[in-house]
């Protein structure tokens, strides 16, 4: 029904999902900034968005019972990509985790800000068409 | 008083009845294509933003802001030329 519409939604609606998902990563980094023997973790965003984009075509399911993909391979990839913690010393580095955190952070809102605008031309092509 | 022929006249009015006027349809129809192309560049902005490529937001904004002016003119003029129409059609000849 929506078209190309869709599918902006649907990336739009996965890169504000792992955004979250690096949040949440990068502000346990924080805290843990005395933990000894803690291993920073990070997930790079842009390498998993290219492998769930490039897979996007998956097998179509005719039944119900059948394997959904998506689901099960994106928190696969998710949890893949954090490393091991090993009993080293810690490799966080404030003003890094920092950075990384406010670059997280622009960009999640401009994403969703972006999305919020189209949303309403959207609306108001659907109000001002009416009249 | 000499009475003047009409025949200059009317060849005055077939010669400016000769230069056509610009087609409507066409003219329409190339600002509706302008429109399209201008929210299909806001919406592939707004994926490569997602995506997490390198593009500036500032320029995303302009984008968005740009399809989001046109769309207004256009939905204002349809909406005019409609209300136009209406009246056409209420007049009593």
């Amino acid at each position: 029904m929506w078209g190309n519409f869709q599918k902006l939604l649907d990336t739009v609606k996965l890169s504000l999902r792992l955004r979250t998902e690096r949040h949440q990563l990068i502000s346990s980094n924080l805290a843990n900034v005395d933990t000894p023997g803690y291993r920073r973790k990070d997930l790079p965003f842009e390498k998993i968005m290219q492998s769930y984009i490039t897979q996007e075509k998956s097998l179509k399911t005719t039944h119900p019972k059948h394997f959904k993909m998506k689901e099960r391979t994106l928190d696969d990839l998710i949890k893949s990509y954090q490393p091991e913690t090993l009993g080293t010393p810690n490799n966080v580095s404030l003003e890094e985790e920092m950075a990384s955190l406010t670059e997280n952070q622009l960009l999640y809102e401009s994403t969703l800000q972006s999305l919020a605008k189209e949303l309403e031309r959207l609306k108001e092509i659907i109000t001002e068409g009416g009249r | 008083m000499k009475i003047q022929g009409l025949q200059g006249k009317v060849n005055l009015y077939q010669e400016t009845q000769k230069k056509t006027a610009p087609d409507f349809q066409k003219i329409l129809l190339e600002n509706l294509k302008e429109v399209d192309q201008k929210e299909k560049t806001a919406q592939e902005a707004i994926m490569a933003l997602a995506r997490g490529e390198d593009i500036d937001p500032a320029e995303v904004a302009q984008k968005i802001s740009s399809a989001d002016a046109s769309m207004k003119l256009l939905l204002r003029i349809r909406n005019k030329v409609l209300e136009a129409y209406q009246e056409i059609m209420r007049m009593q000849i």
